[in-house]
Formats: structure tokens, C-alpha cells, sequence
């Protein structure tokens, strides 16, 4: 079993798709445990039809009309007007429009690709260095993955069975920390290197809302209708979906519904079944890996050594790290989450806090070679090598480390709200 | 001929994967309004819709399979040049088409089991669960092609 299990690990590392290694695996645990295979298609069934699983593509279209429609621009423009007069102010026009983004396209790596190329050039023109301009696009590239309607998120709370409008609460202040913390680093670096500063000018800021006030509503509405108990997750991802139609292809006619349209519902099932293939069939395999009693003994062979909620918590970012940068973070999720579960609620840790720790690893992992999508996607998009994008992100990681010992350290950011 | 083929299926998937998804949202949007506005729902919507999630899902992973888009956690392949890359697409292609149909077939066992065992007023919704035999075998046969046809 262990070499198979070694000989499966290697298959995927020299590039066979992730869920036919994940499904052989499930076929082999089925086996030698004695039980019809067809367990794992009664798993996968009994997933696929929970409820909110109908939430992920639809905000996945979402995500893809949006990039494909002219709302990177328009927010770009929004957040220049607001804050470009400050010190840095063009770096923290990139975090903020990145954040905003990411949290819809859902981190895959979309973002460097649609603002990516329109802030590089902004960025150099107004006496950014290179290095810094890398840096601050490539670790962009996955921030808002803790705020809502972020897939990321979505993905954990089916995972892990924790109620998703808790996830999304949970997330919003760290996520916060993290752009305020990167905006101040900005700020330093901007008043250093002595970057061009705009004057602020009302008229620009009313007229950069008006070209994107539709596009403004859509958080506003998405947050007031899940936060407040008016839709649930699904009816908010029905009715982004079907409110971003109306905004790029009725209002700013962005996008053509006769020679668009078809693509971008057939772009959207690629990446949603890319997704659910994995979702599934890993799903049906980490489940026997439970019903093996592989976490307890995890937890067996990690209690002789850990004692404290502290040193899990340590041992816990070290190892997700290590994941983020090795798998994807859907993957990583998927396969990660159950049985790493079990093993934290034995040390207390709230498996709410569980989600932020691990979106954050992985958020980080995203810009860490040697498989951090974003130094890949970077790669090809600004035409520079790994190592330089790396050595790029290096300020940014280490910044992205110290809010990642906050957020694990300081359980109040991510529950603030649960006074149970 | 086999690309010919390989492009006949890939348009006939797009459609139908097109076509759920764009339901589904229709068909979402629809509960929304008729709950929301009008105090009543379908409850067999929801059951559809469920089933139409796993239709466009299903097709998307087949698409993704052709335009080689599936997720990978290929490290090794960066240590590799093209030419070695390009040597193992085949067996790799053979192995996920062996996995994808031997998950098709005990798809199919569980859709017979389905058949079987489900409650009467369950069983309008049973033909939807033949997308998952047929869909591993859609991508079992993708995989196969991949490696009948040499991929620009």
C-alpha cells in the first residue's frame, strides 16, 4: 500500500491530472480496505448535491463575466481617484482593486492577468522600482481570498461542514489587517523612493464613481444580503450572476451576448468541472482515509510530541506552508481539511479560526516557489524569470508571515463576533 | 478522422455544458423570485438543479480534459525539458483513461444500485444519475484521444 501510495505521489508530481491520481488512490484505499469502489461514487454523489454547492459556479461565472467585461479597468480607475493622491498611493490602488478582484475571479491567478497588465505600466511610469512592482502584483495576485463571495472560503465551509456565513464573517477582519498592513508598507516605501504624487480631485473621484457605480453596489449588496439573513448563499451567487449580466452586457455593454456569451459560460464550466472533479473524488478518498482512523493515528503519533494549543499551531503553519506551496489551494483544501480537522479540534482551536489559518497558509503558499501559481502566472505575464519574481516578493512574504502569526496567535480577529 | 471526432464531441459537450449551466442560473433565478415574491417554490427545482450542477461540472472536467486544463501539481516537469514532457503525455494519458473507466464502471454499479433502491417518488430524477457512468467514460475516452492525437 505505501508504494503505491509512493508510486501515485510520483505520477502526480511528473504531471498526470490531479483527480485520476486522487480517484486511483480512492480505488486502492477502497480495496485494501475491503470495500465496494463504489463507495466513492456514493460520496461524490451525496457531495455533489448539497446544497450549497450550486453557489460555486454560479459565482464562478460571476467572476468570469467580470473579468471579462471592462470591470477591472473601471475599478482601477474608482480606486486612482480615490487614493492616488496619498504617499504609495498607486500601490495601494493595486492592493485594493486586487483585493476587491480577487474575492469574485476567486484567485486563479485570473488577477495578475486582468490588472496585472494595466497597473505594471502605471506602476513603472510613476517611478515605481521593478523589483517593488513585481512584488506588490504578484502577491495581489490572491489577496480578497478571505473576503466574500471568495470560492476559497466557499470550498473550506463544504469541506470542513462549518457554516459559510460564519466563514465569511470571520474573514473579513484579517483580510482587512492584511491590506492595511500592506497599504502602510506602501506609504513607507512611496514617501522613500519619493514616487509621483497626484493631487486629489473631487471631480475625478465623482466622475471615476459614476463610470463604476454599478460595479460598487455588487459588494455592498453581496455583504448586506448575506450578512443580513436576506438571501443564502446560493440565491447571492444567483443573483450576482445574473446582476453582473445585466451590468456588462445591458448597462456598459462590455460584453456581446451574441458573440461572447456562449464562450464565457463554456470558459466558466471548465474551470468549475476542473474544480469538481477534484472536489469529488478526493472527498471520496480522504473519507476512507478517516473511516482507516488515519487522523487518530496522526493524532496519536503527534501528542507524544506536541502537548500545547501553541506548539499544534506552530507545527500547523509549518506544515501548510509547505503544502500551500507544493498544491494548489483547491486541492490543498479538499484534501487537506479532513483530516487535518480532528486533529485541531482536539487542541481547541475553533474550526471557524481552522479556516482563516488555513486560507492564509495558503494564500502565501500562492507566491511561494516551487509551485506558487502566482510566480508562474507573473512569469508569463511580465516576461521575467521565477527567481527575480521571487526575490521580488520576498518584502511582501515576510510581511504576509508576520500577519499570518497574527492571525493564528490572535483567535479574536477571526471570531470577533462569536460570543458563544 | 480522429481529430474530426475529437472535435465533434468537444462541440456537442460545449453546448450541453453551455446550456446546464445557463439553466441553472434561469432555473435559480426563477426559485428566488417565486419564493421571495410570490411565497411558493418547486421542490422538484431544486432536485433538478442539483442534477444540472453535476451535468455542467461533468462536462467542464471532460472539456478541460481536451483542452488540457485539468489542475496538476507537476513539480518534476519543471526539471524536465519539452521533449520529455512530451514522452510522457501518453502514458499519463493511458493511466488517468484506466482510472477514468474503471470509475465508470462502478458509476454504473451505483446508478443500478440507485434504480433499485430509490423511494417511488424519487424515481423521476434517477436519468440524471447516468451522467456519472456516462460522464468517467466521456473522460476516459478524452484521455484516450489525447493520446491518438498529437497536441500542438
Amino acid at each position: 500500500m505505501i508504494a503505491a501510495a509512493i508510486i501515485l505521489v510520483v505520477i502526480a508530481m511528473i504531471g498526470a491530472p490531479l483527480f485520476t491520481v486522487l480517484a486511483a488512490g480512492g480505488l486502492l484505499a477502497s480495496h485494501s480496505a475491503d470495500i465496494s469502489p463504489d463507495i466513492l461514487v456514493i460520496e461524490m454523489h451525496r457531495l455533489a448535491t448539497s446544497p450549497n454547492m450550486i453557489a460555486i459556479p454560479l459565482f464562478t461565472f460571476a467572476g468570469v463575466l467580470m473579468s471579462s467585461g471592462g470591470a477591472p479597468q473601471r475599478l482601477v480607475n474608482f480606486y486612482r481617484a480615490a487614493f492616488g493622491w496619498m504617499p504609495g498611493g498607486l500601490a495601494i490602488v493595486t492592493v485594493g482593486s486586487c483585493a476587491f478582484f480577487t474575492a469574485y475571479s476567486g484567485a486563479s491567478g485570473v488577477t495578475i492577468l486582468a490588472l496585472g497588465g494595466l497597473l505594471y505600466p502605471i506602476l513603472r511610469g510613476e517611478g515605481y522600482k521593478e523589483r517593488f512592482s513585481l512584488g506588490l502584483l504578484t502577491t495581489s495576485g490572491s489577496l480578497g481570498l478571505l473576503f466574500p463571495p471568495s470560492l476559497a472560503i466557499l470550498i473550506y465551509g463544504i469541506v470542513a461542514g462549518v457554516s459559510i456565513e460564519k466563514m465569511f464573517f470571520a474573514g473579513v477582519v484579517p483580510g482587512t489587517l492584511l491590506m492595511i498592513m500592506l497599504a502602510v508598507y506602501s506609504m513607507i516605501y512611496g514617501t522613500r523612493s519619493h514616487v509621483i504624487r497626484h493631487e486629489f480631485e473631487f471631480s475625478a473621484l465623482i466622475a471615476s464613481i459614476k463610470g463604476c457605480v454599478w460595479d460598487l453596489f455588487l459588494p455592498i449588496g453581496v455583504i448586506t444580503g448575506i450578512f443580513g439573513g436576506y438571501v443564502s448563499i446560493m440565491e447571492a451567487a444567483a443573483a450576482t450572476a445574473a446582476y453582473i449580466i445585466i451590468v456588462e452586457v445591458v448597462i456598459y455593454r462590455e460584453i456581446n451576448l451574441r458573440t461572447q456569451f456562449f464562450g464565457l459560460l463554456v470558459e466558466s464550466c471548465i474551470l468549475f468541472g476542473s474544480l469538481l472533479a477534484i472536489l469529488l473524488v478526493a472527498l471520496g478518498l480522504t473519507n476512507l482515509m478517516i473511516d482507516a482512523q488515519l487522523p487518530m493515528k496522526l493524532l496519536a503519533a503527534i501528542e507524544t510530541h506536541i502537548t500545547s494549543h501553541l506548539e499544534f499551531l506552530l507545527l500547523l503553519n509549518l506544515f501548510l506552508l509547505l503544502v500551500g506551496a507544493m498544491m494548489d489551494i483547491f486541492s490543498a483544501l479538499i484534501v487537506v481539511v479532513p483530516l487535518i480537522l480532528p486533529l485541531a479540534t482536539r487542541y481547541g482551536i475553533d474550526p471557524v479560526h481552522l479556516g482563516i489559518i488555513f486560507l492564509a497558509n495558503l494564500e502565501i503558499g500562492y507566491s511561494t516557489p516551487p509551485v506558487g501559481i502566482n510566480l508562474f502566472i507573473a512569469s508569463q505575464r511580465f516576461g521575467k524569470t521565477i527567481v527575480t519574481l521571487f526575490k521580488s516578493t520576498l518584502p511582501f512574504l515576510l510581511l504576509m508571515l508576520t500577519w499570518l502569526m497574527m492571525v493564528t496567535y490572535i483567535p479574536e480577529l477571526s471570531l470577533w463576533w462569536n460570543h458563544e | 478522422m480522429i481529430e474530426k471526432f475529437q472535435q465533434v464531441l468537444i462541440k456537442i459537450e460545449s453546448v450541453i455544458a453551455a446550456f446546464s449551466l445557463f439553466l441553472l442560473l434561469a432555473l435559480s433565478l426563477f426559485q428566488i423570485i417565486t419564493r421571495n415574491f410570490f411565497d411558493f417554490g418547486y421542490p422538484e427545482i431544486e432536485i433538478i438543479n442539483r442534477n444540472l450542477l453535476i451535468i455542467c461540472g461533468a462536462m467542464g472536467a471532460v472539456l478541460a480534459t481536451s483542452k488540457l486544463r485539468h489542475i496538476k501539481i507537476d513539480i518534476l516537469t519543471t526539471l524536465m525539458n519539452k521533449r520529455q514532457i512530451s514522452l510522457l503525455r501518453c502514458p499519463l494519458a493511458l493511466f488517468s483513461a484506466a482510472v477514468c473507466l474503471l470509475m465508470s464502471y462502478y458509476a454504473g454499479i451505483f446508478m443500478m444500485d440507485e434504480w433499485q433502491y430509490a423511494p417511488a417518488n424519487e424515481r423521476w430524477a434517477l436519468p440524471f444519475t447516468f451522467i456519472y457512468p456516462f460522464g468517467f467514460g466521456l473522460l476516459g475516452l478524452h484521455f484516450l484521444l489525447i493520446c491518438f492525437i498529437r497536441t500542438k
